[in-house]
Formats: structure tokens, sequence, C-alpha cells
């Protein structure tokens, strides 16, 4: 109903056109008549009507139309007998015969220009999208991004749904769409047209309406293919018939389409190899800190062992030895531990896992394994008086704990008590560790880890504990820093986000 | 005691079950060793020790599986010798019947008090005591009576509840489920965050600084353990 509709307005106002230009084109040759007097140039003021009527209205018809009105009006108007129609008399014929002739031509010719310079300015457009996708999709980054990007040119260039599938389209559900009217979301979702962008995805070849095969589904399907393989199915889906017109031009859009997907998907390589080798940097650099580190107590152990073994030393001689025997060990222990958590940390598939834990139990328990290690140090611990628990991993927080506490009690020389606090804001729970030692040197980048040439034997060990401290602080979401405190000593901080109040269900 | 107390170590590192045997023979234990898992469960049955220590990771059998064997028959205290990485594995095993563990690298005196502990628990098993008391905490079971410093303490009836279960097994770690299965039954949801606020409340009430516990301490990850002497 619609349809017929809109061509009867259509047909109607071409026609009111016609007529318009014609009774201005007669209405000019009157004047012109009048005043000039000279009847040859009616021809070519008709002529010039016939010209503008078939630019302004569509197809040849109305060109025709007005070429046959035109003699007519010519012979009823402006040749003798006047007011009367009469084309027989001498010479009559041949003269109208050609003047339709000619104006036919004319009408015919213009409207190739027209259809010309239409296809042209349509070609222009399809240039210009394709120039304009290939822009942006060359600084798209991201999967997704790249598809929405190609789902909005394909849509808005042909005026139709696009779907793009990524892998099979019957297996995974991984597609994103563009939909002029939500009854195409229906359409695109049937089996006929599932099953054919399978096809599309198996074979690799074009697929839909418009092309030789499957016929039955209403969208078009391009595959999206590169030298090796198919990586999904673009789908189109439109009322008009237009798109198997521009068949070969979809190719080329879609082929602008593998093109940046291509692209990402060498990105992507390229940044997992940076990883990879960021990441091998760091283990080697790991494992030459470590070796270092753990060479002088282990050489030490070995000697004092030794030298208990071949000398007959004094009860008094023997214990101190015997003493460094085990500071040592111990000393090994904790870093061992160290190594182990950075290997639970490192582990790509390991994600930490996160409990809520009751922040004075965390306290409490660091402390009393610190003790057991330390028995003469002086730690004093305060908590909040609000109980809250936080999510996190109460091994990794531990050894946080226990690495700045250690740090505290070994690097600050200083027996005054180290003061561990915690205060909670509305967002985070704040850890910190306060001494009063000899404060420290540098405090930017004491958490990257000091490099092997500059770890004597009095520091060995804080680089590479500092370091975790802050890979363990940092897949928790919080943050670890350092500063000097104005009276003196050294403050160690690190914060925890708190999570969901477990407490407000 | 006329006669020596038997205890069974099963470890298969040498190194270790040495250092063990010479430490429980220097302090007036007898000490006997297994390697594996099968060797173990025959010795228990033939030795019939007082106190068995007990390494999770043997080369036969796993640990767990000896533990569930021998608490089929056998009430004898175990001890899990455990290395330190795996709570879950902790939990598991006191679950399973184990009476307390010891996380490698132990000292001495911590060994011998875990071992002190568990024989206590069992040769104290039938024997009420109405009254307990450590350090400055006492408490009065009859009359649901806390007094810490000579002060009284008020807590509530949950509150009670878990102070004198952990008093009852003063010493002997006990976990989550064990606490939350003896206070609210054995049906009770197994979501220990209301153990822990009450923990929390108890350990405001009792403890002069809850970030420096004297009488509670915590597990991590495990559960909780009331101070021993």
């Amino acid at each position: 109903m619609n349809k017929n509709n809109a061509k009867i307005k259509f047909l109607l106002s071409d026609f009111l056109k016609t007529i318009c230009i014609f009774f201005i084109a007669t209405l000019l040759a009157f004047i012109l008549v009048r005043f000039s007097a000279l009847y040859d140039n009616i021809f070519s003021v008709y002529i010039l009507a016939v010209a503008l009527i078939s630019v302004v209205t569509s197809g040849y018809k109305w060109g025709i139309f007005s070429s046959i009105l035109g003699i007519f009006s010519v012979n009823y108007f402006f040749t003798y007998p006047y007011y009367a129609i009469n084309f027989v008399l001498a010479g009559y014929p041949l003269a109208f015969l050609s003047m339709l002739v000619i104006s036919s031509i004319i009408s015919t010719l213009t409207v190739k220009i027209k259809k010309q310079a239409l296809l042209f300015a349509k070609r222009e457009k399809q240039a210009e999208a394709l120039h304009d996708m290939t822009k942006r999709l060359l600084t798209a980054t991201g999967m997704d991004n790249i598809r929405t990007l190609a789902l909005d040119y394909f849509s808005s260039s042909y005026d139709c749904s696009a779907i793009i599938y990524f892998g099979n389209p019957l297996e995974k559900q991984n597609y994103d769409m563009r939909l002029l009217t939500p009854r195409h979301n229906d359409i695109l979702k049937q089996e006929t047209e599932r099953n054919a962008a399978q096809y599309c995805y198996l074979s690799s070849t074009i697929v839909g309406a418009g092309t030789n095969c499957q016929i039955e589904a209403k969208g078009t399907y391009f595959p999206i293919y590169t030298k090796n393989c198919v990586l999904g199915v673009v789908g189109l889906l439109s009322e008009k018939e237009h798109l198997a017109e521009t068949l070969d031009f979809l190719g080329i859009m879609t082929s602008q389409l593998i093109l940046a997907i291509e692209r990402q998907n060498l990105f992507e390589k390229q940044q997992k190899i940076l990883v990879e080798t960021e990441k091998e940097k760091m283990k080697s650099n790991l494992l030459r800190a470590v070796s270092h580190d753990l060479r002088t107590p282990l050489t030490c152990i070995v000697l004092s062992a030794t030298t208990l073994l071949e000398n007959n030393l004094e009860r008094q001689e023997a214990t101190k030895l015997l003493h460094d025997i085990i500071q040592d060990a111990q000393w090994l222990i904790h870093m061992v531990e160290n190594l182990l958590i950075v290997t639970r940390i490192n582990n790509d598939h390991a994600v930490i896992k996160k409990q809520y834990e009751a922040v004075e139990e965390i306290v409490a328990a660091t402390l009393s394994k610190i003790k057991k290690r330390f028995p003469n140090c002086q730690v004093k611990a305060s908590v909040p008086e609000e109980f809250i628990m936080i999510p996190m991993d109460a091994t990794l927080i531990m050894q946080v704990l226990i690495n700045l506490l250690e740090n505290a009690i070994r690097h600050s020389h200083s027996s005054d008590a180290i003061l561990l606090n915690v205060i909670y804001t509305e967002e985070e729970a704040i850890f910190s560790v306060k001494d009063n030692g000899i404060g420290l040197t540098e405090t930017e980048n004491i958490f990257d880890g000091i490099p092997v040439e500059k770890t004597g034997d009095a520091t060995r060990g804080i680089g590479i504990g500092l370091s975790i401290c802050k890979s363990i602080i940092s897949a928790h979401k919080g943050t670890i820093s350092a500063e000097n405190n104005k009276d003196g000593g050294a403050t160690f901080r690190f914060t925890l986000p708190k999570g969901e109040d477990i407490h407000g269900k | 005691m006329a006669s020596k107390l038997k205890v069974l170590i099963i470890e298969d590192e040498i190194a270790i079950s040495n250092f063990i045997i010479s430490t429980l023979k220097s302090n007036g234990y007898t000490a006997l060793r297994s390697a594996n898992g099968k060797d173990a469960l025959f010795m228990i049955a033939s030795h019939c020790p007082d106190v068995i220590l007990l390494d999770l990771g043997l080369p036969d059998i796993d640990g767990l599986e000896v533990l569930k064997e021998l608490r089929k028959w056998s009430s004898i205290p175990v001890i899990i010798v455990s290395a330190r990485v795996n709570e879950e594995e902790k939990v598991e095993a006191l679950d399973a019947g184990a009476d307390d563990y010891i996380t490698k690298p132990f000292g001495t005196s911590e060994l011998l008090a875990r071992i002190r502990t568990a024989i206590r628990h069992t040769s104290n098993n039938t024997i009420y005591n109405d009254k307990f008391s450590v350090k400055g905490l006492s408490i009065d079971f009859g009359k649901r009576l806390v007094v810490v410093d000579g002060k009284e303490v008020h807590l509530t009836q949950i509150e009670f509840k878990i102070v004198s279960l952990l008093a009852k097994s003063q010493g002997r770690v006990l976990t989550y489920d064990q606490i939350i299965a003896e206070l609210w039954g054995p049906y009770a949801i197994k979501d220990n965050q209301i153990l822990r606020v009450n923990m929390a409340n108890i350990r405001r009430k009792i403890e002069k600084n809850p970030a420096e516990p004297q009488y509670i301490f915590t597990e991590v990850g495990v559960g909780y353990r009331m101070v021993d002497e």
C-alpha cells in the first residue's frame, strides 16, 4: 500500500514539474514572439524546456512526453494556421518530425548524463566512506572497537542492518550488530540466516541474497578471511535490492576490515611477546639477585659448620658459631618464602585468592611470627576499635608486613620500638610501619628492586623483599610508598581497598 | 611418670626425623620412626604410641589417608607436621581428626609444647574441670564467669561458649568449622563471618590490645587457639 502511494506521489510531482516548466516555456515563447516577431527561437525555447524537464524528472518518459507536447504546442500556437492543429501543410511533417527527433535525443542524452552524474556522486560517496573507514580503522585499537567501527560504516554506507560474527557463527556466540529496525534482529537470528552465515564461514565464499548460492537467505554474507583461516563473517540485511549491485564494493570494504583485524592480531602478538620479554628480564634479574644473596649466608653456614667439626673450640666460641648458623639459615628460609610468593604472584594462571580477613587478626598473627624469629625486637601495634574485614590473600599480606618489619628490625640500626599502625578511611585500610632509625637514602625507586651491583651484604635481600611487597600490593589494587620521617627514621605505608561492606548486607 | 612416653614419627625426610628423634630422646621420650605410611600403620598397631607426628607428604600413601585409616579404630593423638604452603591442607587434616599441627620450620620448644598439650588432652579426657585459668584470665564454667586481671568481664552467651570451648581445648587449634559445629550444630552453614565478628568482640572484651592478643591466638586461614601456659 505504502509503496503504491509513494509511486503515485512521485508520478504526480513529476507530472506537475513537467506541466509547470512547459507552461513557463510556452509563456516565454509568447513573449519572444510578441517582442521580436521571430518564430525561429521558439523551437530552441522548447528544446530547453525538454532538457530541463529531463533533468528534474526521473526516467525518459517525461522528456519524450514533453517533446511531443512541445510539437503540438508549436503547431497549435506558433505556426500557421494559428490556434489549430495542422501537420500536413507543405514542409511541416519533416520540420515537426525533425523537431521531435532532436528534442527526444536531447532528452535522452540529458537523462543519461544525469544518471552518470548520480552514479559518480554515489561512487564518490563510497570512495569517501571507504577512505574514511580505512583511516578510522587504521587508528582503531582493540577488536571490539574495530568491529563497532566496521558495523557503523557498513550500516551507514548501505543503509542496511549489519552483523559481524567472530569465529564460527553457529558455535560461538561472538557477534555484534547494528539494526535499522528491531524486526531485523529476528530475521538475522533465524535458522536460515545463521546457516547461511555458517556456510559462508566454512566455504569462505560470499553467500546469500544477490549471490549465486543460498538464495533463501535474506541477508548477504561475506567471509572475513586471511591467507590461512576464516576469522568471521560480515552479514548485511537490507529491504532494498541495491546490495546486489554493490557486491564488489562491499568486498573491498570487507577487505579493509580484514586488514584492520590482521593488524590488530599482529599488534596483540607483538604485545604478548613484549610482555614475555619483560617477564623473562624480571625473572633473570631476580635469579641473579637471589643467587647473589643466597651465596653469602650459605658460605657462612658451611664455614661455621666446618670450623665446628674440625677444631676443638671452646664452648662459648662454638655457641657463637652455632648461633650464626641458625641466623643465616633462618634468613635463608625467609628468602625462600619470599621466592615462593614470587612464583605464586608471577604465575599467570594463579589469580590471587582473596578472602575477607580481619585486619587485627592478620596484624596479630604477623606479630607472633616476627616475635618468634626476633624475640628481642620491640614492635608496638595498634588497630582501630572498629572491626572490619578486608578482602585479601592473608599469606601474601602477612608476608608484606613481615618484610617491612624485618627491614625495620635489620636495617634501621635502632633499638627503639617499631610502630605498626592501621587506620581506616572511607575506602581503604592504611597500614604503616614506622621505625626510628637511620632513614632511607632513597625513597623513590626502592620498590623496583636494587640492581645487584649495589647490594652489599649490609643490604642484602632488601631489594627483593620490597619489590615483592610492591607486586603483592599491586595485585591487591593497593598502593605502597616509603618516606623519611621529619623526626628521624622511615615509614613504609601501604593501602588495601576495603571491598564491599560485608556488614551492610 | 614411670614409663617413658612413646612418640611415633612418620616422616620421610631423614634429616627432619633425626632432629625430632634426638630432641625427643633428650627430653625423656621414646621415639620411633617410620618413613612411609604403610609401615606406619603396622607400627601404630604393634607399638601403640602415645603421640603420633605425621607428615602429610609421604612417598607411598597420602598422610591424610593414614590419618583417616587410623581414626577408624584409634583416638591416639596425631600432630600434623606440615610445610607452610597450604592452609586448606591443614584444615582438612584437622577436620579429619588430627589433634593439632605444627608448621615447618619449627623450634624444639614449640614441638615439645605441642606434644605435651596433645598428651594432656588425652589423659584429661574424662576429668571435667570446672575452673580454668591461664595468665590473668580465669573462667568458671559452672558460674559462667570470666575474669580478666581480677575484673569480671561480661560476655554474651555465644561469646562465653566460644571462650569456654577454646579453653577446654587449651593449646590446641580449633578450626572454624569445628567451632561452628560445636556452637550451632553440625548442620549450621559453614560461614565463619559470624564467628569472626564474635571473636572480634571477645578480643575487645578480654584482650588489652586486639592487635597483640595474649589469650586467644588466630591461626590465619585455620582457626583459633587458646594460649597454653
